[in-house]
């Protein structure tokens, strides 16, 4: 797991590069993947294995999302919007360039909401950008409702 | 019918999927979201959730397989965007569902409106996908 972060701490990295990270796309991965989703789809499988588009969307949340697991918060899903320009496949490794690119705090009943939006981009090892995901995490103070 | 021939209206098939505890933590450990809420039960109490609840990202991942499954070889997923609105129960019942809402003939696409319900029919998560026929 990565760092530990408060959101004074994420606001004053908005808009810069924060994380690069290095993912290896290995049979067992994409094995992985598809048992946890329940997808026996034969596209995942063997030695020209394709990686299902969502496990894009995976990758480097749970280093993003784990700076912030140590708030007395909760942290939530808000959207998710995945562009596939290339497939990815069994071999390749795949590197992400994750930026927040905005942070914005709301005053509720509850308390002050966090609404964080990261951008993640994917380059393969030929240099070639093979998606984008922009993903909005909510993090919510830990109140009961 | 094939991809090609899909107009406006046109349904996917849906999927449904009724994911356990022991697939929240089989998909926390695929996807690396260890977040708390999503197998412990008494820290998602505390903090005012109902119970542990579904990853909203599994259930993008089900919206995916139901692309994927409907496409089979005739088509290749270009875009996903989803919202998460509601939370799903482990136990329960998530159907998912698309229906073709634009046909873009120039360039072989094909606009989804998809979505995720709970057994109460509420959508709990909903979106657009983008889909190119080959």
């Amino acid at each position: 797991m990565g760092e530990q972060l408060t959101i004074d701490e994420l606001k004053k990295k908005v808009g810069k590069p924060w994380l690069n990270l290095r993912y290896d796309i290995e049979r067992g991965i994409l094995v992985r993947f598809a048992q946890a989703i329940g997808d026996d789809n034969p596209r995942w499988q063997g030695d020209e294995a394709e990686a299902p588009p969502t496990l894009l969307a995976t990758l480097g949340f749970e280093t993003a999302i784990s700076a912030l697991l140590g708030l007395d918060a909760i942290v939530l899903h808000g959207s998710t919007g995945l562009e596939l320009y290339r497939q990815v496949k069994v071999g390749d490794t795949i590197v992400v360039a994750a930026t927040i690119t905005a942070l914005r705090e709301r005053q509720t009943a509850a308390g002050v909401v966090a609404f964080i939006t990261l951008q993640k981009d994917y380059t393969n090892q030929d240099g070639a950008h093979v998606a984008t995901c922009k993903q909005l995490a909510i993090v919510r103070p830990g109140m009961p409702l | 019918m094939r991809l090609i021939e899909s107009i406006p209206g046109t349904e996917v098939p849906p999927l449904l999927k009724r994911p356990t505890t022991q697939q929240l933590v089989m998909w926390a450990g695929a996807s690396g979201d260890y977040n708390p809420i999503h197998f412990d039960k008494d820290f998602a109490l505390q903090r005012g959730l109902p119970g542990v609840i579904v990853h909203g990202q599994l259930v993008l991942a089900f919206l995916g397989q139901m692309l994927t499954d409907w496409l089979k070889r005739e088509g290749e997923l270009r875009k996903l965007t989803v919202s998460y609105k509601g939370i799903n129960l482990p136990g329960d019942l998530i159907t998912c569902r698309g229906v073709v809402k634009e046909v873009k003939e120039t360039q072989n696409e094909l606009v989804l409106e998809i979505w995720a319900e709970n057994p109460k029919g509420e959508k709990t998560v909903t979106g657009t996908a983008l889909v190119c026929t080959v």
